[in-house]
């Protein structure tokens, strides 16, 4: 069973703020759902190979596709602060 | 002039004869959508741009001018595939007042094909969820029965195509949302294979297994779009050169001697009896139209869905951390930090089971953690796939029912997460093993509810499950079959 303390340490890592409700909510479903992919432990699978893709890696040309002015401007414009068509944030440090 | 029910050739014909203006047909749907705006199916709805498109198909009509492939056939899309210049919210508040900039891939090639979109469909938050439920706009209502759901997560778009709203859609499936929700709907649904279709522009849940597909109201009209909207796209590394045939000449070829396999690990306990019966009906159809039908075994079934839960949100949680209150959707007012402004903006935008799926996702790629799960899952999905590989030298499609229920009550299974999941069960390894798969109408139960029919094919074999679909829908009168 999952402890409080552990979905508060996963909060932290997926920047979710969440209420002690939803902290023992999510503590029970969470323990659940485990318990049931914990069936995975009784698949054999050290003989085989990792299969993360079934195509090769595509690559491009490392080079700039340039966005023009207008939809660049149209995408700064999305976000809910910017300044001199560029995206305002909080400090950072 | 019967507007109802029409298919994609009735009405390409229609326009062309002049039997009705495309403005006539648009304001039909429109009004259609308007009185059933209870089913709750759009979240937008593009009026003035459907007309005035109308308005242009019309004009070219007039003209005497040749008619695109797809011109003036009015369509919805899922929520979740950004429409420039439209509204896309994925069915969530934290994206409720965003107006996608670009086309998704799919969009800009169906309308390079001429077609009228009519609006955005609702859909689960995020596409995580199997009964539309999980939407910030509301559910959405089963046309057949307005007390259960549609399935989902392309719940919005399977009730809009069997209530008549449109004559297609565009959905998703990452674990069975076009196939599930077509099923509980009495509609065709078609997962292409992954890498078929550009998932450029499709806000993403699962990036290893998405795929959007067209909901219709037939197997012909899941083929033509299938053909439309297929193909590589620089935009999506992920797509195969693999040609796509381009025309449906295939179809009406006979399917004597196709080998259908059974798998049986799908037809274990689970299945109510009125869906056994009428999946027994159809292996007997498919063996008058010829078919063999042989019993197969793919013990690796039951890990399938554990393998998914686990993949699914981890790539999600991977996903999803773009919405960070900052460069767009919504963001959380009178914070004193940055860390408070993405934790709060993403509290206050993503609903329960998003946030539920977040947490199992950054659980299962945690240190300490990821090597047990993600990795795990990973070799079982390989493993899966190879199983998958060996069964089909032995047959040429899987048949199986799509869901072990007909649509359930809504609110039946929200409270338990699990329960829910449980329902993907059929629909998810063609996702897991990398197949391609169409739902279709096979059935009604005796309280009227649709119950549906998998096709499973391998990896870019759409051609012969379309076929052996069609020669079904042919041979049968589920199709015609309509909630009102």
């Amino acid at each position: 069973m999952l402890s409080i303390q552990e979905i508060e340490k996963l909060a932290r890592l997926c920047r979710l703020e969440l209420s002690a409700e939803e902290k023992s909510h999510y503590a029970e479903d969470l323990s659940a759902i485990l318990s049931y992919v914990e069936k995975l432990q009784e698949v054999d699978v050290d003989s085989t190979e990792i299969l993360t893709t079934t195509t090769e890696n595509v690559l491009r040309q490392d080079m700039v596709v340039g966005v023009s002015l207008d939809d660049q401007k149209k995408l700064i414009n999305q976000a809910p602060e910017t300044k001199d068509n560029l995206v305002k944030t909080k400090p950072v440090f | 002039m019967d507007f109802s029910y029409l298919t994609i050739s009735k009405i390409k014909q229609g326009l062309a004869n002049k039997d009705f203006s495309c403005t006539e047909l648009v304001e039909y749907y429109l009004k259609r959508i308007d009185s059933l705006k209870e089913l709750n199916a759009f979240i937008t709805v593009t009026e003035k741009e459907a007309l005035d498109r109308a308005e242009k198909v019309d004009a070219k009509i007039s003209a005497g001018e040749d008619l695109l492939e797809l011109e003036g056939v009015p369509i919805s899309i899922k929520d979740l595939i950004l429409t420039k210049g439209i509204k896309t919210t994925a069915s969530s508040k934290i994206l409720a007042d965003y107006v996608a900039p670009y086309n998704a891939t799919v969009v800009a090639k169906l309308r390079e094909r001429g077609v009228v979109i009519l609006g955005k469909n609702n859909c689960d938050e995020f596409a995580m969820g199997s009964s539309n439920e999980s939407s910030a706009f509301g559910p959405v209502l089963n046309p057949w029965d307005k007390t259960r759901v549609p399935g989902g997560s392309s719940g919005g778009s399977a009730a809009a195509v069997a209530a008549d709203e449109c004559v297609f859609s565009i959905g998703t499936d990452t674990g069975g949302s076009i196939r599930q929700p077509a099923a509980l709907c009495g509609v065709v649904g078609l997962k292409p294979t992954y890498g078929r279709v550009s998932r450029y522009g499709l806000i993403a849940l699962t990036s290893s297994l998405d795929q959007a597909g067209p909901i219709t109201r037939s197997v012909e009209d899941a083929a033509l779009v299938f053909q439309a909207i297929a193909g590589q796209d620089n935009y999506d590394a992920a797509t195969s050169a693999k040609p796509v045939l381009n025309n449906l000449s295939f179809l009406s070829k006979d399917i004597k001697g196709l080998k259908i396999g059974l798998p049986k690990e799908y037809f274990k306990e689970g299945m109510s009896l009125e869906v056994e019966n009428a999946i027994k009906a159809a292996i007997e159809k498919f063996k008058d139209l010829g078919a063999q039908i042989i019993e197969v075994s793919l013990p690796h079934t039951a890990y399938a869905l554990a393998a998914y839960y686990i993949i699914m949100p981890a790539e999600a949680s991977s996903n999803l951390a773009r919405f960070d209150g900052i460069r767009y959707g919504h963001s959380a007012e009178a914070v004193k930090d940055l860390f408070e402004l993405y934790a709060r903006s993403r509290a206050e935008g993503f609903g329960s089971e998003t946030k539920r799926r977040i947490i199992i996702g950054t659980y299962v790629l945690s240190a300490g953690y990821q090597e047990a799960y993600y990795h795990k899952a990973q070799k079982v999905k390989a493993l899966i796939t190879q199983e998958y590989q060996e069964i089909f030298k032995q047959v040429d499609v899987l048949l199986t029912p799509t869901t072990p229920t007909p649509a359930f009550k809504i609110g039946a299974k929200f409270n338990d997460p699990l329960t829910m999941y449980l329902s993907d069960i059929y629909t998810v390894s063609a996702n897991i093993a990398g197949l391609c798969g169409i739902s279709l109408p096979a059935g009604l139960t005796q309280e009227f509810l649709p119950i549906g029919l998998q096709l499973l094919g391998k990896a870019f074999d759409e051609e012969t499950i379309l076929k052996a679909a069609y020669q079904y829908q042919e041979a049968t009168d589920w199709h015609h079959k309509h909630p009102f």
